[in-house]
């Protein structure tokens, strides 16, 4: 059996295995609790789907490395934290359950429909994989400058820094360009 | 104090007391400052995007049905595996009579056209992302179709995405990733279902499993023109 550190580590990393075997070690517990709810079967995996989803991201920006309890334990807590929010915004306002952990995650709802975030992620798809590497560390993994220098080989942070620039630059006028 | 070094700092939570001060007074006062911050959360918020649908799609994959084995469950096992046995032998003893499924794949495999983007054209919508994966597909840049179609079908539930991502992924040669998604599509139910019936059977080919894409095509009457003719020709030659 795996460790939760190694667990970790792998999840991070997306290692294809460790997560299915992550997904099917708990869905079963998930899957009994939300049905309690009446919900379809097919939300109730979606709601699932997506706890792993943020368990991975987590996972990804070192959360994990910061929790008190099993990585099983997080991952039922986040999807209770989105059944929740499911279930509130079906209107559904009695739930009977409390979350034992807390949960930082924003789905992004509000701003999907944002004509510049639309743009963005088409265009962030058409840099380069090293500036799209360089972004991805820093504003999704919300790396550090010198985790990045680290992960990407870099002789100094000034030099990330400035890539960095560049790749954003490169972004805006990309944009500009097709939309200005 | 360096502009670049604070918007850095807020993003990746080291700014000092005096830098927040200074980030601050430059969010009241500058409006430049103000719309870069803007445009940086709005990259934050859409790198984030794209990669839970990335690892969503991913995700989905695990879903798959699971049935708890039974005494009834063992005996059918057993059966299920000497069926498996027959198959398999009548199967070795097609590969050896009939042509090498590789040979036939060339054969029969003519790319899919881009039937989605010029209907998407006339919405006057050039920038969708529809649009610019079907450029992709069209430029014959397939790893990049596929990016953009995996956000298509998370975000826009579009109901070719499976069906065209199985396709790119049989010009990529990834035919195991292929037949994975062309079952998918060929579940929907839906009005690309038929086509990537046919595009699976090409994926089994592909995979050098001829046994599965006589499976397919010997419904070739199931199937719609332009596929048709074709599956049925392809039939006679697996049979």
């Amino acid at each position: 059996m795996m460790s939760d550190d190694l667990i970790q580590a792998e999840l991070s990393l997306e290692n294809y295995k460790v997560l299915e075997q992550v997904y099917r070690d708990n869905k079963g517990v998930f899957v009994a609790f939300a049905k309690k709810y009446n919900l379809p079967d097919e939300d109730i995996i979606d709601i699932y789907q997506d706890a792993i989803v943020a368990l991975v991201e987590h996972a990804k920006k070192g959360k994990l490395s910061e929790l008190n309890c099993a990585i099983s334990t997080y991952l039922i807590g986040i999807g209770k934290f989105m059944l929740l929010k499911h279930l509130k915004k079906k209107k559904i306002m009695f739930v009977p359950f409390d979350i034992e952990i807390s949960v930082e995650w924003d789905d992004l709802e509000h701003v999907q429909k944002e004509q510049q975030v639309h743009l963005l992620q088409i265009y962030f798809l058409k840099l380069g994989s090293h500036c799209q590497k360089i972004l991805e560390l820093f504003y999704y993994q919300e790396k550090k400058l010198g985790d990045i220098v680290n992960a990407l080989g870099y002789d100094n942070k000034d030099v990330v820094k400035s890539q960095k620039s560049r790749c954003i630059k490169q972004l805006r006028e990309l944009i500009e360009t097709n939309h200005g | 104090m360096d502009k670049e070094r604070l918007l850095n700092g807020y993003f990746d939570n080291t700014l000092t007391a005096s830098e927040l001060m200074a980030f601050n007074e430059l969010l009241n006062n500058d409006e430049h400052f103000a719309e870069e911050l803007a445009f940086r959360k709005n990259l934050k918020n859409s790198i984030h995007i794209n990669e839970r649908a990335r690892i969503k799609a991913t995700v989905k994959q695990f879903e798959k049905a699971t049935i708890k084995p039974s005494l009834q469950r063992k005996y059918f096992t057993w059966i299920a595996a000497a069926i498996t046995i027959t198959f398999t032998l009548i199967a070795v003893y097609q590969y050896t009579q009939n042509p090498k499924p590789s040979v036939l794949f060339q054969e029969f495999y003519t790319e899919y056209p881009n039937i989605i983007s010029p209907s998407e054209r006339s919405k006057n919508d050039k920038d969708s992302l529809i649009q610019i994966a079907f450029a992709a597909y069209d430029r014959q840049e397939f790893k990049e179709a596929i990016k953009h179609l995996i956000i298509l079908q998370e975000q826009q539930k579009t109901n070719y995405s499976s069906l065209y991502i199985g396709i790119c992924n049989i010009e990529l040669k990834n035919s195991v990733a292929a037949i994975e998604t062309l079952q998918k599509a060929v579940a929907l139910n839906n009005t690309y279902s038929l086509t990537a019936k046919w595009y699976l059977a090409l994926a089994y080919l592909q995979n050098n499993q001829p046994d599965l894409a006589l499976e397919i095509v010997k419904d070739f009457n199931k199937l719609e023109e332009p596929f048709k003719q074709e599956a049925e020709r392809l039939y006679k030659k697996l049979k």
